[in-house]
């Protein structure tokens, strides 16, 4: 009887030179995993947040490579972009939806040639029935905007103001999920038995601008007309609407302000004492999350279709672990 | 009577026959258009637009709405004013908003303070060394990147005779660029306390007046005005009268670009932020601004005044819509319909001139 | 001082291959008002073009005012005297007539460069006075010249010359694009500017306008000089034929 170890040495190296190819087959394929992204826009403070995080992430992954592409606002021209990536043979594609309503065409493009696709932060109008091989990571806007109105209703009701309050609302840009949904959010808060003793005064997008914040804030100061609190969809127009108070005289302690985002400015005025109320919204959780999400189909792996990164409450007294990171 | 101060050969001076300025025909524009949200108000909220009617004020009118009419377009309304002068010269300049933009960004960087609630400033750009700089050089910066920005533009138009709207649109693209590239689209805030004066309160409307001053002057009683509508007027006529055409084109862009880069020092001020994407469509706006005022696209007509007036009508627009409660996309669709009327109306204004005369 | 105003002596242009202008001898004394005419493409643009300095000529002598000149420029000419009313006029429709007569030559005020301030009233008041040389009727000065009639805005653009104390003025088909009655204004300007003792080149293919303002008629053929008449001497007739080249003058025997 023969023994395996005295099998002749040509035999011997052919597997070993297989067993080295394979290793090798395997190692390159592990090298070559390009990922396409499409931001909605590079000049976002938020979506900036997210995008390094992804970049970031991807730099302690070995052998995944980004191309980041800014879809500046435009749909047509974010399409585009997810065609391009299915014709230069990425091996995923993360989108950022520039209009969250849009997304049936990617989605599609995507999914006829095969190649995973990936939501991020935005939450695309198909998220239910995306197909294999897809998925959506964000966090979930039901929870940004109640948590930020549950906090606003409950200081106006500490501060005495349970008999009967008012409030503006500051829209983001209406064709973002997020603006539509946060804005629901603060509508339901005040729906509801607990906090119905607020009433809206009036509700217009700013757009997310800081300075149309600042000059609607202004205006609806010009009719005179009394109000306890202001709900912005995010953080820079929140700013927009304190700069806007602070330039007209009034005291910060006699109106509630509520943001979205916990940005660096945001943290900064929540500390000077003129922010009462913001979310974080953990966009490099979100960004990295995508990341792993998209490495996930790309091997095959079970995913979960829609992955929701919790948001957390900012209020004065937990501001300070926000402001370290 | 025969005046002959201004008739030849027996003719008496014919006052009739003298053109009715067009700023006029703006302002009376202008006043409509407050009567008509005047009477809304009273109609849809029971509240007077202009007037003081909760009396909340010393005077009768309602004096935060009157300043916040011209303030929030009192930053546009300085950009409109370099606009202006380069529209009279038959050109335009489409890269303002993005040049606002570039500069907004770097001049930030320069006025970063060193300390935030007692913290070192988290979105310091450059080192400790430019931290708490006097306030006179971010402003110098702004002022320069603004006027290389337009003296690019200049030149290409005078010199390599490139069409304006081609090298302002391609100018457009590369400060939007710039901006970006800047701090990679990361914001810069927290400006030191010195130069958040500069937009602080009325303080951008006084710029704003001072300028239109100032402009109005030069373009009514300098060669420089005469020159820049003559240049726009009959640009061959200009040239064949010993003009340097090429060498004035230079200087009105680079002061529209001077203008933008001033612009983006108020606006950073104000807000005490940077954004990358301060600025977007504040070229359109401004040029909106220049013809609802009766600037003319082919050059030769037009006048500070009547951008002032066109800026003021944009403002009581936007603060009309919101004081009746109207969505921002019933204010566009307004401003559209009053762009195009403005400039009809004009044009009929012309030909009954014509026939007139 | 001589009383020759302007002397051309063998003055020529070639493009390329092109001989538009050969060998031009001309003279113009002073206070004379000389008509140059010929059929297109005979040379007439381009020996005006040689003299007010738009083109550089190829070979020979321009003297001016008893002096030889070399104009790098038309605005050279003008500085130096020379008026030219373009077909195209060179007006700012949206200028008025003060601003129009003063342009690139402005009076100021005060000196500050690119922002020298402007005298209206000095150039209103220079504006008057050389409408009224030319006898020019416009009722209000003040107005942009847009709206005025193609005669009154010629007749602002030969006021250009009289108010500037030019020593000679050029007119290239000064009523080519003119109704009658408007024609019958300009050519009353010129009348008055003879009898202000200006020099006058006319360009003309009016015949009948040549005959009743000049003295004296040039006619070019294929680039040369053809003929040199007073206009006593010679009828309409007689001039078609130089210009065709049924006749030859005497003298310039030997040209195309």
């Amino acid at each position: 009887m023969r023994e395996p170890s005295a099998l002749p040495w040509e035999e011997k190296m052919k597997k070993i030179l297989l067993a080295t190819g394979l290793v090798a087959l395997m190692g390159t394929s592990a090298m070559a995993q390009q990922i396409g992204v499409s931001i909605a826009r590079f000049d976002d403070n938020g979506l900036t947040v997210m995008r390094n995080g992804m970049t970031s992430h991807a730099d302690t992954l070995d052998g995944v490579s980004l191309q980041v592409e800014d879809a500046t606002d435009d749909v047509a021209k974010q399409l585009d972009q997810i065609n391009n990536f299915v014709a230069s043979g990425v091996d995923a594609i993360i989108v950022n939806a520039v209009d969250t309503n849009a997304t049936e065409a990617m989605t599609a493009a995507a999914a006829s040639a095969g190649v995973p696709l990936v939501y991020v932060n935005r939450q695309p109008i198909n998220m239910d029935t995306l197909p294999d091989g897809q998925a959506f990571v964000a966090s979930n806007e039901i929870e940004s905007g109640t948590l930020k109105a549950f906090e606003v209703c409950k200081n106006l009701r500490a501060a005495g103001k349970s008999g009967g309050a008012t409030a503006y609302i500051l829209m983001g840009q209406l064709s973002n999920q997020a603006a539509v949904q946060r804005t629901k959010d603060v509508e339901d808060v005040l729906g509801m038995d607990m906090c119905n003793f607020i009433t809206v005064i009036d509700k217009q997008t700013a757009e997310w601008s800081r300075d149309k914040a600042q000059d609607l804030m202004t205006n609806w100061l010009s009719s005179g007309e009394p109000f306890d609190a202001v709900f912005a969809n995010n953080d820079e127009m929140a700013i927009g609407a304190i700069q806007a108070l602070k330039a007209n005289g009034i005291s910060m302690d006699a109106v509630q302000v509520g943001g979205v985002d916990a940005t660096a400015d945001a943290l900064q005025a929540m500390k000077a004492g003129d922010l009462d109320v913001t979310v974080f919204q953990d966009l490099a959780g979100q960004g990295s999350g995508s990341i792993d999400t998209a490495l996930k189909l790309i091997n095959g792996e079970a995913v979960d279709k829609t992955v929701f990164i919790p948001f957390k409450l900012v209020t004065p007294d937990n501001v300070d672990e926000f402001i370290a990171n | 009577m025969a005046d002959k101060s201004h008739g030849i050969g027996g003719l008496s001076f014919d006052s009739s026959k003298r053109q009715w300025p067009n700023e006029i025909n703006v302002f009376f524009a202008l006043i409509l258009i407050v009567v008509i949200f005047e009477i809304l108000g009273a109609m849809v909220m029971g509240q007077s637009f202009l007037f003081d009617s909760n009396d909340r004020f010393d005077s009768i009118f309602n004096e935060a709405r009157l300043r916040i009419i011209i303030l929030q377009v009192a930053i546009i309304g300085i950009i409109a004013i370099g606009v202006t002068q380069v529209i009279i010269t038959a050109g335009i300049d489409l890269s303002s908003g993005s040049v606002l933009g570039a500069t907004a960004m770097i001049v930030m960087s320069f006025a970063q303070v060193a300390e935030v609630n007692g913290n070192p400033n988290p979105k310091a750009l450059f080192g400790p060394a430019f931290l708490d700089l006097p306030v006179i050089i971010p402003i110098l910066v702004g002022l320069a990147v603004g006027t290389l920005a337009g003296v690019i533009n200049g030149a290409l138009v005078a010199f390599a005779r490139i069409p304006p709207f081609i090298v302002t649109l391609g100018m457009m693209l590369f400060a939007r660029g710039v901006a970006l590239w800047w701090s990679d689209g990361r914001p810069v805030s927290f400006p030191t306390e010195t130069y958040g004066l500069i937009g602080k309160g009325m303080t951008p409307v006084y710029i704003f007046i001072a300028l239109a001053i100032l402009f109005h002057f030069i373009m009514k009683y300098t060669v420089y005005g005469k020159h820049t509508y003559a240049i726009g007027s009959n640009e061959d006529a200009a040239r064949m009268s010993g003009i340097n055409v090429a060498r004035h084109l230079v200087l009105v862009y680079a002061i529209a670009g001077m203008l933008a880069g001033l612009s983006a020092i108020v606006i950073t001020s104000k807000n005490l932020t940077a954004q990358s994407g301060m600025g977007f469509t504040y070229e359109l706006e401004a040029i909106a601004m220049a013809v609802i005022g009766g600037v003319s696209l082919f050059g030769g007509r037009g006048s500070i005044i009547g951008t002032v007036i066109g800026a003021l009508i944009i403002g009581v627009i936007t603060s009309g819509f919101t004081f009746l409660r109207l969505g921002a996309y019933y204010q566009e669709m307004a401003l559209g319909c009053i762009i195009v009327g403005a400039v009809a109306l004009d044009q009929w204004q012309q030909k009954r001139a014509a026939s007139r005369s | 001082m001589s009383d020759i105003i302007l002397e051309t002596k063998n003055l020529t242009k070639h493009y390329g291959g092109v001989h538009a202008l050969e060998g031009a001898d001309f003279i113009l004394k002073r206070g004379e008002h000389v008509a140059i005419m010929g059929d297109n493409g005979a040379g007439k643009s381009t020996f005006v073009r040689q003299i007010t300095g738009v083109e550089q000529r190829t070979r020979g002598t321009v003297i001016f005012d008893g002096e030889e000149v070399n104009f790098s420029g038309p605005i050279d000419a003008r500085e130096a005297g020379i008026e030219t009313v373009f077909q195209t006029l060179a007006l700012a429709d949206h200028l008025d007539v003060p601003d129009n007569l003063f342009l690139g030559r402005e009076i100021f005020k005060f000196r500050l460069g690119p922002f020298s301030i402007l005298d209206y009233k000095a150039m209103r008041k220079a504006t008057l006075a050389g409408l009224e040389k030319t006898a020019v009727k416009i009722p209000n000065i003040n107005n942009t010249i847009q709206n005025m009639s193609g005669g009154q805005r010629q007749c602002v653009a030969i006021a250009r010359t009289a108010t500037f104390a030019s020593k000679l003025t050029i007119m290239d088909e000064p009523t080519a694009a003119l109704g009658v009655q408007e024609t019958a204004q300009v050519e009353n300007i010129i009348r008055t500017l003879k009898e202000q003792g200006e020099s006058l080149i006319l360009v003309s293919h009016n015949m009948r306008q040549v005959f009743d303002l000049v003295d004296r008629i040039v006619v070019f053929r294929r680039g040369r000089i053809v003929a040199n008449l007073d206009v006593k001497d010679t009828d309409g007739q007689d001039v078609v034929a130089y210009i065709t080249g049924a006749k030859t003058g005497a003298e310039f025997e030997g040209a195309a």
